[in-house]
């Protein structure tokens, strides 16, 4: 994995990586991903939950799961004042109309 | 120290909890012993990110009342606790080591906190971690500094356009304590005597390349192997600001991780016992790093309502106490079913200190325990008699010693790696600069939870990041570490058929140096491998969610002598079994005295 491919990863799940930042990870993950390709190709029947899935489009316009606003902020005890506020800073048009409208195409 | 304080921390928290219970003490006097320990060890461990005093003087003179009113009291009644930082805590600061979590400040109680407060324990504080959980040595505790560290930056020099930007705006800073503690924190890193190398595994030119080129290692990172390994100074130290709690058994080497503060706060005698998380072995490591005894719970043992997730299917949570007993006391307390944890276990919990004290008085007859023989290679001579002698000791104490055949540590590892990577890309996408702690205002959501994210999280927490999100990618991968995940449980369940409980040394190593920078990309590689590789022994129990405990097995005979730890596994939901076996072996020891002493009772 280059920096390059390590800065569009870090980009999909939202994390800005500066270039010294991308090189340090690009680095350290070489030899984690060599000992990945070196795991037994096993029948997917040795593990109950080995069966491959389709594959997961990353999307990096998509934060999270694609739920209204209040639907996703329901029920979730440790938002705190200070946050709610923060979320009525971003209309709805930033977070729910684009998540929902990402979210179901 | 006064000789009443000296008196009350030598004390075991079963000892204190019967103390308070009889009368004999206070509640409030021994929170008042322990909270000028907390303070006088305050530079000399940095265990803590966050005391408490006036909780804690609250809750020992709720204790105190409730015995004048003549109500029963809780099985840990007035024994003053250390609570990881990754637990929340209505009212109190909860941000589990990352810059992200800074400021937030939690408005309801996790489990933990609750159970062991309806059993009389007393809260000294929040005990600082590496970021979220992740880290092996308990020095990747701050963000921004750990993060300026890695890239070998000076503390004062911007770390990015972006980042830059960031710094500036961001919207809430750690709330009191940050500033409070800054000073301190400076005093903790620059007036320590820093004499690791750039690394606790790799210090010199050539003994990198050996490490990252897997070669046999000549040397250890405890330094009793290689005397002189770094006259370089640390310039990290010099700059100061991070948090990293110091093994109380010598400043010079780690405490573990990544319940780091937990590990030096019991061994210090700064809490009298602490309760961690162990995904990989953040608590089996401390432990063994700092002498005590470490205890990670079957899977669902206990609650993880109101942990900071890390990877959820494989987060525990557990004690560490200086000894078996008291380990048992505050598991019994934590475990559990709780409707607050869908994971959480229905299962009736077996009172463990009465399974303790039994396998202390009656042996270890009719008790099997396994050890895999090719499993013991690459151990640092000083861990290998130890392993050996505790071998003895447990033969001596009437366990038949078996040999079996378990799966090969890499695989587990590798797993480990890369589930864990893969739940961590889905449990920290709730920060997002919007709910919790940091912000860095952009002008859109996008925006600004890329500028948070990137701002708030450490360097290792990306990397794993950007290995989860990479394997989403990969579903072949994914179902190889499934399958290795898989192979590895079914191992240990076979061995676990015919013996009792599975022995090894905790870690391979007597210690990990200090260590300062990383200085070249190529040594940040071989650096991630070996903190892997720190949990060589641990992660197979983590993948197959069986209870495990790490107890202290010795000492090094060098200075510092250091405390090497003996690792048990044992089956699904027998941690009472498994306390037995360490409570008879403890028992058997010479080892528990000198532990008991501490680190100063030499």
């Amino acid at each position: 994995m280059d920096p390059e491919a390590a800065v569009a990863l870090a980009r999909a799940v939202l994390v800005d990586l500066d270039p010294g930042e991308a090189r340090a990870i690009s680095a350290a993950l070489q030899p984690l991903l060599a000992r990945l390709r070196a795991l037994p190709d096993r029948p997917a029947e040795a593990a109950p939950d080995a069966c491959p899935r389709e594959e997961q489009v990353l999307r990096a316009d998509v934060p999270g799961p694609a739920l209204p606003q209040a639907l996703a902020l329901a029920g979730v005890p440790s938002t705190t004042p200070e946050g709610l506020v923060r979320v009525g800073s971003f209309a709805g048009h930033d977070v729910s109309s684009r998540s929902r409208e990402a979210g179901s195409s | 120290m006064t000789a009443d304080r000296a008196r009350i921390i030598a004390l075991t928290a079963g000892e204190l909890a019967d103390a308070v219970r009889m009368g004999t003490i206070a509640a409030v006097e021994v929170a008042r012993a322990y909270l000028a320990q907390v303070e006088a060890s305050a530079d000399r461990l940095a265990a803590y990110v966050r005391p408490t005093p006036e909780v804690a003087l609250a809750e020992a003179a709720a204790v105190d009342a409730a015995r004048a009113r003549g109500e029963p009291l809780g099985p840990l009644a007035g024994v003053p606790y250390g609570l990881k930082d990754s637990f929340v805590t209505a009212g109190i600061a909860t941000a589990a080591g990352s810059r992200i979590l800074a400021g937030w400040v939690p408005p309801w109680d996790g489990a933990q906190v609750r159970r062991m407060r309806a059993a009389g324990a007393v809260l000294l504080g929040k005990l600082a971690l590496d970021e979220f959980g992740m880290g092996a040595h308990g020095d990747l505790c701050a963000s921004g500094h750990v993060l300026q560290d890695m890239l070998g930056r000076g503390a004062d020099k911007p770390a990015g356009g972006t980042r830059g930007e960031g710094r500036e705006g961001v919207a809430e800073r750690p709330a009191g304590h940050e500033g409070a503690r800054g000073e301190r924190r400076e005093d903790v890193a620059g007036g320590a005597a820093r004499d690791g190398g750039p690394s606790g595994h790799v210090v010199e030119g050539a003994r990198r390349e050996d490490v990252a080129g897997g070669a046999a290692r000549d040397g250890w990172p405890s330094g009793h192997v290689f005397k002189n390994m770094s006259g370089e100074s640390s310039e990290a130290a010099s700059r100061g600001g991070s948090v990293r709690p110091r093994n109380p058994w010598s400043s010079g080497h780690v405490p573990g991780g990544s319940s780091s503060g937990a590990g030096a706060a019991v061994a210090g005698r700064a809490a009298a016992v602490a309760v961690g998380s162990d995904t990989g072995g953040s608590i089996r490591v401390p432990a063994a790093r700092c002498g005590l005894v470490g205890v990670r719970p079957t899977w669902g043992r206990v609650s993880r309502a109101g942990l900071v997730a890390f990877a959820s299917s494989l987060d525990t949570v557990g004690p560490l106490a200086r000894t078996v007993d008291d380990a048992a006391r505050v598991l019994a307390c934590l475990a559990g079913h709780d409707p607050e944890d869908s994971t959480s276990l229905r299962a009736p919990v077996t009172d463990y200190a009465a399974l303790a004290a039994r396998g202390r008085t009656c042996g270890l007859q009719g008790v099997t325990i396994g050890v895999d023989p090719s499993d013991l290679s690459g151990l640092e001579p000083a861990v290998a008699e130890a392993f050996a002698a505790a071998l003895t000791t447990l033969a001596g104490a009437g366990a038949t010693i078996v040999e079996v055949a378990l799966p090969d540590p890499s695989l587990a590892l590798t797993a480990y790696a890369a589930l864990s990577a893969v739940e961590a890309v889905s449990n920290l996408a709730r920060y997002d600069g919007v709910r919790y702690g940091l912000s860095v205002p952009k002008d859109s959501y996008t925006a600004t939870a890329a500028a948070t994210r990137g701002a708030g999280f450490g360097l290792e927490v990306k990397r794993r990041l950007v290995l989860g999100t990479w394997l989403q990618t990969q579903p072949e991968l994914l179902a190889r570490a499934r399958a290795a995940r898989a192979t590895t449980t079914a191992g240990l369940q076979a061995a676990l058929g015919r013996c009792d409980a599975l022995a090894s040394p905790t870690c391979a190593e007597a210690g990990v140096r200090v260590r300062g920078d990383v200085l070249e990309d190529s040594h940040g590689a071989a650096r991630a491998l070996a903190d892997l590789d720190v949990d060589r022994f641990t992660v197979a129990a983590s993948l197959a969610g069986l209870p495990a405990v790490s107890l202290p097995c010795g000492l090094t005979a060098g200075a510092p002598a250091l405390p090497i730890g003996l690792h048990l596994v044992g089956r699904r939901l027998e941690e009472g079994r498994l306390l037995a076996i360490a409570a008879a072996f403890e028992a058997a020891t010479p080892w528990r005295a000198r532990l008991l002493a501490g680190p100063e009772g030499a």
